[in-house]
């Protein structure tokens, strides 16, 4: 038994589904996320970007329908999310459209939208899939082998004298794990603000915001009732340049009704 | 990450993309899983690749990681593997049993992670004993010992099962 038993037995290679421009887009999303902290606490809030919002968002199985304290009540989905009705395709040309509208639609007068995923290969605020069945999110634990991948896109915003990024990751919720919001942060300093509110559909939403002396980074997390997962994160390198969206402007895309996989 | 280093790392992924592929089939046995372990390994080598482009042992470097996000995937509780009974003490066949491609694949399948982590970077790979002890981050008598096992375990189940030559 020797390298030709082996690659005999493994035959010809199906077409890779590996993408290389999808992940140096998503290192430089951990690169970016990594320069708001310390060097320790940066390295919790890339585990905490790419695994705990799933985990910090979910309900206490004991309480469901779980809440937030204000009102209206939040309405978290439990159990497996439900099969996604389009394509990949349409719901990547929905989501990009509607994400450009949203965006735009809120941009100061010289601001726009440059840089989209990967390496220059798509276009602002285009939408792409992404497969990670393993290691970055929980899991359905009672549908492991489902290929429930995510969608997720970015953007460059241009403004006088710098450049901000918004990145956009839309995902089936799982409905699986719980933890404090905050606790995946733990640690940092200075402390982010965290706040939880539900939306007016019923969607849970938590925000964070983390400030350094130069930069500052807003992450919306929102859970919404039809089994929608979605993360609106948005950094600004230099806090000396106006924002050219503020955190409340970035909680209204993120409840936009149209930013659902379930359309 | 500059350019010339992003540039460097995409070469270096696109080159050994075949590779890689092969050797997480080997471990996963499922393309689809393959490709989503590959796509994370890639994308953790991103994160380095500006501190170990220029390192030797690169290729050790990846599959380490390639071996460790797999390892860490199969301790999940719905992946987790139910434990068997001590394997039987078999003979040392002194004949090479025939057995197909997809019986080979079927044998590895069935080998412990580890196990079957050190049969494929032993023989797949033709690593050394240091250099899977390196990856693997265990001791050289622990990968000989792994890798004897293995292939003890892969004679012993090639014995039993039916082989084309005989049905």
């Amino acid at each position: 038994m020797d390298k030709n038993t082996f690659d005999d037995a493994i035959g010809e290679p199906p077409p890779s589904t590996v993408r290389v421009d999808e992940a140096i887009a998503r290192g430089r999303r951990e690169a970016r996320v990594r320069q708001m902290a310390t060097p320790v606490a940066g390295a919790v809030a890339v585990v905490a970007l790419t695994v705990g919002a799933v985990s910090f968002l979910a309900p206490d199985p004991s309480r469901t329908p779980s809440a937030t304290p204000s009102s209206p009540t939040a309405i978290i989905p439990t159990g497996c999310p439900p099969t996604l009705t389009e394509t990949d395709r349409e719901a990547t040309g929905r989501l990009s459209a509607l994400a450009r509208e949203l965006v735009g639609d809120r941009l100061p007068d010289g601001a726009r939208l440059v840089d989209g995923e990967g390496d220059g290969s798509h276009e602002p605020l285009e939408f792409v899939k992404t497969q990670n069945r393993i290691i970055e999110w929980v899991e359905c634990a009672a549908r492991p082998d489902e290929p429930d991948g995510r969608y997720t896109t970015g953007a460059g915003i241009a403004v006088a004298g710098g450049e901000a990024a918004i990145e956009f990751t839309v995902y089936p919720y799982q409905g699986v794990g719980r933890a404090d919001p905050c606790g995946p942060w733990a640690g940092t300093d200075p402390a982010p603000e965290c706040a939880s509110i539900a939306g007016p559909d019923g969607e849970a939403v938590h925000t964070r915001v983390d400030e350094t002396a130069n930069a500052s980074a807003t992450l919306v997390s929102v859970i919404k009732p039809d089994g929608t997962c979605l993360e609106v994160s948005y950094h600004s390198p230099d806090r000396s340049i106006p924002s050219p969206l503020s955190l409340d402007e970035v909680v209204e895309i993120a409840l936009d009704p149209g930013m659902t996989l379930y359309p | 990450m500059n350019r010339a280093d992003e540039a460097a790392y995409r070469d270096y992924v696109t080159a050994r993309m075949d590779s890689l592929r092969r050797v997480a089939y080997l471990l996963c046995r499922d393309w689809h899983t393959a490709d989503d372990l590959v796509s994370v390994t890639i994308t953790k080598l991103y994160r380095h690749f500006a501190r170990v482009k220029d390192e030797v042992r690169l290729d050790g470097y990846v599959r380490r990681i390639m071996l460790r996000v797999w390892l860490d995937e199969r301790r999940r509780p719905w992946r987790r593997e139910q434990p068997t009974a001590d394997l039987p003490d078999v003979e040392q066949p002194t004949r090479h049993e025939v057995v197909d491609r997809a019986q080979v694949l079927d044998l590895l399948d069935g080998l412990p992670p580890r196990q079957r982590a050190a049969v494929v970077l032993r023989l797949y790979c033709d690593l050394s004993v240091a250099e899977t002890a390196e990856i693997l981050g265990c001791t050289a008598g622990t990968v000989k010992s792994q890798t004897a096992r293995g292939l003890d375990t892969l004679r012993a189940r090639a014995l039993e099962v039916p082989t084309r030559s005989t049905e």
